[in-house]
């Protein structure tokens, strides 16, 4: 038994990682992979996966000819992979070769199935996974079905025995009296018992992979569910043990009724054919793809640090300034922020991961679910309730109605007659008339519709076991950490706008991909919102100012807003109280924001194909708008399309260069931070979190059909978590073609602005950024202000690049 | 009448599918040609609803043309009621909303023309049935539906499963057009005007008068079996789950708007004919009945929410057959003009469930606790329940457990014995035996049986083989001698309709084998997607396929009806050998297309 305990861990390292889609985030496709060095762990899941984790020859050898890839820079790469002439010549002839015009790069190679397959004369996975996916489906169900599996909360081991066992009906092919056995066994139990009748000791190992991730979709997914039950509202208790137990059942059901004379699989029979160590691809190929790939990405490196390099010595740091704004160091908001800085000098923006420093889970009502509001792996001990909510209340009514109607199966059939009359009038809308009746406008000053209790008196205020709010002492604390962190302690200008984000699209089942990553994919605004207030309050700022060397002036006012990186158009909430030299200050800041919108919106239109070139910059809000309303649109916004930097430094190293919406960016300021704790915490955050959001688009790009989702197209929601094509197939991960299709796959840079020793104190501190830095599955340069040298990380170690070559 | 030119806008999907067929246009291109196709028979339905309103037209027939050919003749005529002004305006309202959809949610996939172009000859057939006067016509677009069926649930021929399941369907039409194909022939036995629906209106009522009434039960069985087939009614409820493999505009229009309830029409079409029959009224209700709980019992726990629209779709049409039974024609009406839109709508909006979660888990957090009937039985009930759903009601090919007829037995059964050659030593004695039993006892028509019999042995054979694809496609061509020998020496002076099917079938044939000639090493136990690397020969394969299962723009089509209305008086066992072999024809050829061209070609190195 921990025999198989090892089996099933080791094969558990290549499981995808794959989330409910409520709570959807980019993460790392393969977390189990990242202590390995990047390519030997592509190079082993490419085995595992049978996909290969680059684009076709023809998109290497177009960006040859395009120059996207640096002739010296791809000398360089070969001549440090292959030491002598021969084979340097072979990599050469190799990325030359003719293309092929189609690309199919996943196979899959299951030597147990195949061979169990061809002694009974029927696939056997397709006899097994239609009954399995689902039983699975209906177990993990979250609300779809009128009524759930018997015993779903009893985890799935036993609620599959009880639907065998406790019924009048047979399950086909289960025979139920050998199935009575197993009852009450644990399901590892259940699996060390049966599985010397399916296969020798030998190849224990091999059929539980193949077991494992011929579903690779729901495997992942049960072992997610099992590492963090809470991600399910309604939860369920289901573990790769359970998964295996029920798969082997099954599959020696079927084995067993269609040849009752079968022996357990030797080694032996497998031959030559079936175990002959397959390559995905040959030795020469694999160096000479990894040679292009590595120049590609090197190219686009090198051309970021000249241009940073060269623009050093233009960098102008504004000291004083009108007003401020503080945004996510999300890509897209990047492009908004150079638009708002060329048209206003006296205008400064900082960026700070979206959920401001405030982790909380916000409740709208006594029986609403909690939603968490922070990054995902922040655990918060508070909890912010809506204070009054009477819209709310009357949207509660409305949700419970329609979520409990239609019980009655008389009155199903009776309102289906004119359910029917109804949907002819919103299909015309729908596809004729997408923005209903009006454009909105791009930026509005509104009210906000809810209104939090942020500050608690005593810690006996409580709400499901979480503090209800905040003491004045944690939140100064919170807030300090995000001045010192993006590096304002002073100068602060009298109107600072602090500004969330979210996206809002239609029909799409992806709509927490698009959302702000930092607050868990929802809407930022609540958490800029709070922000704004408790930086507001008095008793905050003197807090701030004693303990913590923040200074904020008595006339600095701070104003939340959300900006829609979808539609392109702005909220800022409560500007009505302001007045005279801020209200001002707050009409100049929207109109600057209105002409930057329109110009982010035509910058965006250039990536969607059936636009004209010549469009104009308010017909290509109303584009915008119209496409995130639209029900017709798989394509509404591209999300991190193209992202490949993580700029960490001061805005002043950045401001007025263009980095075409590829760049996270995050303030730092390195003078007020000797120690290096605050880099700790913003590399802390933004590695994992910049670094999923980087690899999960990389992967999605570069193996479509395999480890991404495929095309929007025929996707099919599944138990209200999950998609998969059609209803019998296992469960898809990763992204939809139509959200990367025009991503470039590279792997995130960050560029660091501080010194060497600080960086490696920080980096080699903490075991898990050691682990993504040191392996390379993100690449680090270290711009360093005091000597004034560059260094990139490459080989283990960071080396001083001159001139900006990076070879 | 003037009005009836206004019927001259349905021949435009036609026009643009000869268009979309010609060569590659730009996505705009595409985008103007498919829209003028909705539009202008829209614009054209509305006005002929208003028509019907305003100046209160009861049922009328348009006679276009006839064509007489050897003892039979083939007319051409319209029948215009309120059954067919409902079709065309739903048709063509509801591809209108579709097709704007999908101008933008299918940019940029590739297979852009190929999915218009399938639409397109969709609506052909679509329209063809709504207007069809004759049963014939009315048999040809429902071919043509069929067929734009199956090439859109295999839209992605790179995937196995769409294809599988795609072929899987196409053999569920096959099997019941049978039905469809028998009543029509029967049809030109009741009537001699070549079984007009006029007459059908008109003579109906007095059927009972000079027909048997066992043919009534007869034909009325037969319609219902192939309303069954098409409709997904007991017991073939499974198959709109599993159609669900295409874009889901596609799946909307078909399995949520229209292809599904070409069943209704039909029935409705011929309500004059089986109403007589107390025993098809009642059949029809029991199995409405029947489907409308097993597909509700079905997807009330179906996890997935195509999986639960379709058998939620199905359980709706199950209640279209018994109001249709009962003879409640403007609530049929009623009932599939809302439930068409409704249910395609709900497809279309499917991937937004998810948000509609979220919202309401933000609003109350006792999502779960639905209050279902289900919960209040005792365990051990509740968990049979959920068995009997879960399995489909045993209903299911794919597994095997599939009640009263294990296909994949019989498959497995045929091939042994196909194998050996005994079989075919046997076939000329029961042949024998059989023309005796009919009375057939002269030489020719014996000998017309023992050819009829080794056709169908035969075409069984073909269809169930695993040897390469062009084997297979040799013992089609003697499958297909073997017919028209047989049809040609039973009754002599009946070549027209031997002339007519070979005229097409030959160079279909023909056409195939020089598609398949390349392909000896291919297995046929798996799909192998050779269209990637050979897309011309799969184009031709693909007409040769067309051809050869009696597409209604082939001659093949037309040929066999000939054939069998003649041999039917005179020959009914021949007959139905001959057609169950006619029909695996097309089945034979579906399998060589999906097996050899398409699915996933494992063969290609990156």
């Amino acid at each position: 038994m921990d025999n198989l305990k090892t089996y099933v861990n080791d094969v558990a390292k290549f499981l995808p990682n794959i989330r409910p889609l409520n709570e959807f985030l980019h993460l790392n496709m393969l977390p189990g992979l990242q202590t390995m060095p990047f390519w030997q762990a592509m190079r082993e899941s490419a085995l595992k996966y049978s996909h290969l984790p680059f684009m076709p020859i023809s998109f290497y050898q177009n960006k040859l000819k395009s120059g996207a890839i640096d002739v010296h820079i791809l000398d360089a790469e070969i001549r440090a992979e292959a030491k002598d002439e021969k084979s340097q010549n072979e990599i050469r002839n190799t990325i030359q070769r003719e293309a092929k015009e189609y690309y199919f790069p996943e196979k899959t190679f299951r030597p147990i199935q195949k061979y169990i397959s061809e002694e009974i004369n029927h696939s056997l996975g397709e006899l097994t996974e239609p009954l399995l996916i689902r039983l699975l489906s209906s177990f993990y169900d979250q609300g779809f079905s009128f009524w759930n599996v018997p015993k779903a909360n009893e985890g799935f081991w036993k609620c599959f025995v009880n639907l065998v066992t406790n019924s009048y009906l047979p399950i086909y092919p289960i025979d139920k009296e050998q199935l009575v056995h197993f009852k009450d066994k644990t399901p590892i139990e259940v699996v060390s018992l049966l599985l010397p009748q399916i296969v020798e000791e030998e190849l224990a190992q091999l059929y539980i992979e193949e077991s494992l991730l011929s579903l690779k979709g729901w495997s992942g997914f049960i072992q997610n569910i099992n590492l963090e039950p809470k991600l399910l509202t309604d939860e369920r208790h289901a573990d790769l043990y359970d998964y295996l137990a029920v798969r082997m059942v099954i599959e020696l059901n079927w084995i067993r009724k269609i040849k009752p004379s079968f022996q357990p699989v030797i080694k032996s029979q497998l031959g030559a054919n079936y175990l002959k160590k397959r390559e995905v691809m040959s030795q020469v190929e694999w160096q000479a793809y990894k040679v292009i790939h590595e120049a590609y990405e090197k190219t686009y490196y090198q051309n970021i640090i000249i241009k940073m390099a060269e623009h050093a010595s233009n960098a102008r740091e504004i000291k004083k300034c009108e007003i401020q704004s503080f945004h996510c160091i999300d890509d897209r908001e990047c492009s908004l922020i150079r638009f708002m800085e060329e048209l206003d000098d006296n205008f400064k923006a900082y960026s700070t991961p979206g959920h401001f420093g405030l982790d909380f889970f916000y409740k709208v009502s006594d029986e609403a679910y909690p939603q968490k509001r922070c990054p995902a792996p922040v655990v918060p001990k508070f909890i912010l309730k809506e204070k009054r909510g009477k819209d709310v209340q009357r949207k509660n009514k409305i949700y419970k109605w329609q979520n409990s109607s239609y019980q009655n199966f008389f009155l199903e059939w009776f309102m289906s007659y004119f359910d029917g009359l109804n949907s002819i009038f919103k299909m015309i809308v729908d596809v004729f008339l997408p923005t209903k009746t009006f454009v909105p406008k791009s930026v509005r000053f509104m009210r906000s519709k809810s209104e939090v209790k942020i500050f608690r008196n005593s810690d006996n205020e409580t709400l499901n076991g979480l503090f209800l709010g905040y003491t004045h002492d944690e939140a100064a604390l919170r807030l300090a950490n995000v001045f010192k962190s993006i590096g304002l302690i002073q100068d602060f200008a009298p109107l600072v706008f602090i500004i969330g984000h979210t996206s809002t699209t239609t029909n799409n089942p992806y709509f927490t991909a698009y959302g702000c990553g930092a607050c868990s994919g929802r809407n930022g605004s609540l958490n800029a919102k709070v922000f704004s207030e408790i930086a507001n309050d008095p008793e905050i700022r003197k807090i701030l100012k004693d303990n913590h060397g923040v200074q904020i002036p008595e006339n600095t006012i701070f104003v939340s807003g959300v900006h829609d990186t979808c539609k392109d158009t702005v909220r800022i909430f409560n500007v009505d109280r302001l007045s005279g030299q801020h209200y001002d200050l707050a009409k100049r800041f929207s109109e600057n924001l209105k002409i930057s919108l329109a110009k982010n919106a035509k910058l965006r239109c250039a990536d969607f194909v059936n636009v004209p070139k010549d469009i104009t910059e308010s017909e290509a809000q109303a584009l915008t708008i119209e496409r995130a309303h639209s029900i017709f649109e798989p394509r509404p916004e591209f999300g991190h399309t193209r992202n490949a930097l993580c700029i960490v430094g001061k805005r002043a190293s950045t401001r007025g260069l263009s980095f075409d919406r590829r760049a996270f960016l995050q303030s730092y300021d390195y003078t007020i931070d000797p120690n290096g704790d605050y880099l700790l915490a913003i590399l802390g955050a933004a590695i994992p979190v910049c670094g999923g959001i980087n690899l999960d688009y990389f992967y999605s790009r570069m193996n479509n059909r395999g480890i991404g989702a495929g095309s929007k197209l025929s996707h099919n929601v599944t138990g209200l978590v999950a998609i998969s094509n059609g209803t019998e197939d296992d469960l898809l991960t990763g992204l939809a073609l139509q959200m990367v299709e025009l991503h470039e796959p590279m792997r995130i840079m960050f560029v660091v602005t501080v010194t060497l020793e600080v960086l490696q104190k920080v980096l080699k501190g903490n075991q898990n950024l050691w682990d993504w830095v040191n392996n390379e599955w993100v690449r680090f340069t270290c711009i360093d202000p005091v000597k004034k040298k560059t260094y990139f990380f490459q080989n283990g170690q960071f080396s001083e690049i001159s001139g900006g070559k990076l070879c | 009448m003037l009005i009836n030119y206004l019927f001259l806008a349905y021949l435009v999907p036609f026009m643009a599918l000869i268009v979309l067929l010609v060569k590659k246009y730009s996505e705009s291109t595409i985008q103007r040609i498919s829209f003028i196709s909705v539009v202008i028979p829209f614009l054209s339905s509305a006005a002929l609803v208003v028509d019907y309103f305003l100046y209160k037209r009861g049922v009328r027939e348009i006679s276009l043309f006839e064509i007489a050919y050897g003892e039979h003749h083939f007319s051409f005529n319209l029948f215009v009621d309120k059954l067919s002004l409902s079709i065309l305006f739903l048709t063509s309202s509801l591809t209108l909303l579709v097709i704007k959809f999908s101008h933008t949610y299918l940019h940029k996939e590739p297979g852009y023309q190929r999915f218009f172009r399938t639409v397109s000859l969709f609506l052909c057939g679509l329209y063809l049935l709504a207007l069809a006067g004759t049963l014939d016509l009315f048999f040809a677009g429902w071919e043509m539906v069929g067929l734009s069926s199956f090439m859109l649930i295999a839209f992605y021929r790179d995937r196995t499963r769409p294809v599988k399941n795609a072929l899987r369907i196409f053999s569920i039409y096959r099997l019941c057009d049978l039905g469809l194909l028998f009543g029509a022939i029967i049809g030109h036995l009741l009537w001699e005007d070549a079984n007009h629906f006029l007459t059908f209106l008109s003579e109906g009522r007095n059927l009972h008068e000079y027909v048997d009434y066992n043919w009534v039960h007869l034909v009325g069985f037969l319609l219902m079996f192939s309303a069954i087939g098409k409709s997904a009614q007991f017991p073939f409820i499974n198959w709109p789950a599993r159609a669900m493999e295409g874009p889901t505009p596609s799946s909307a229009i078909f399995y949520g708007g229209l292809s599904i309830h070409c069943g209704v029409f039909l029935l409705y079409r011929t309500y004059p004919i089986w109403s007589h029959s107390y025993l098809v009224v009642y059949a029809l209700t029991g199995v409405g009945l029947l489907t409308a709980l097993l597909a509700t019992g079905i997807g009330r726990i179906q996890p997935n929410i195509k999986g639960q629209l379709a058998y939620l779709s199905v359980a709706h049409i199950g209640i279209m057959f018994i109001e249709l039974a009962w003879g409640f024609h403007n609530l049929v009406i009623f009932h599939f003009l809302t439930h068409s839109f409704f249910r395609c709508y709900q497809i279309l909006t499917s991937p937004s469930s998810i948000v509609d979660h979220v919202k309401v888990i933000d609003a109350t957090s006792n999502i779960t606790i639905k209050k279902a009937i289900e919960n209040w039985l005792p365990m051990k009930l509740r968990t049979t329940i959920y068995s009997f759903a879960l399995q489909e009601g045993f209903l299911s090919i794919s597994e095997r457990g599939f009640f009263p007829l294990p296909f994949v037995q019989i498959k497995l059964w045929m091939r042994k014995v196909f194998r050996s050659y005994i079989t075919f030593a046997v076939v000329p004695v029961i042949a024998y035996y059989l023309a005796h039993w009919q009375g057939h006892t002269e030489t020719h028509q014996v000998v017309a049986y023992m050819l009829g019999l080794l056709d169908l042995v035969l075409s069984a054979s073909c269809l169930t083989s695993l040897k390469n694809p062009n084997t297979i496609w040799n013992r089609f061509l003697a499958t297909q001698i073997l017919f028209m020998a047989s049809a040609f020496i039973f009754k002599a002076h009946s070549y027209h309709g031997v002339i007519l099917y070979s005229i097409s079938a030959i160079p279909c044939w023909v056409l195939g084998k020089y598609a398949l000639m390349q392909f000896t090493n291919v297995d046929m136990k798996k799909f192998n997607g050779l269209y990637i690397t050979n897309p011309k020969k799969s184009n031709l394969f693909f007409i040769a396929f067309l051809g050869m299962s009696g597409f209604p723009f082939f001659t093949t089509f037309w040929g066999e009806d000939v054939i069998f209305a003649e041999m039917l008086l005179e020959g009914p066992v021949l007959l139905t050998m001959t057609a169950l072999s006619m029909m695996f024809n097309g089945l034979i050829s579906a399998r060589i297309l999906t097996k050899v061209f398409w699915g996933f070609p494992s063969y290609i190195k990156y």
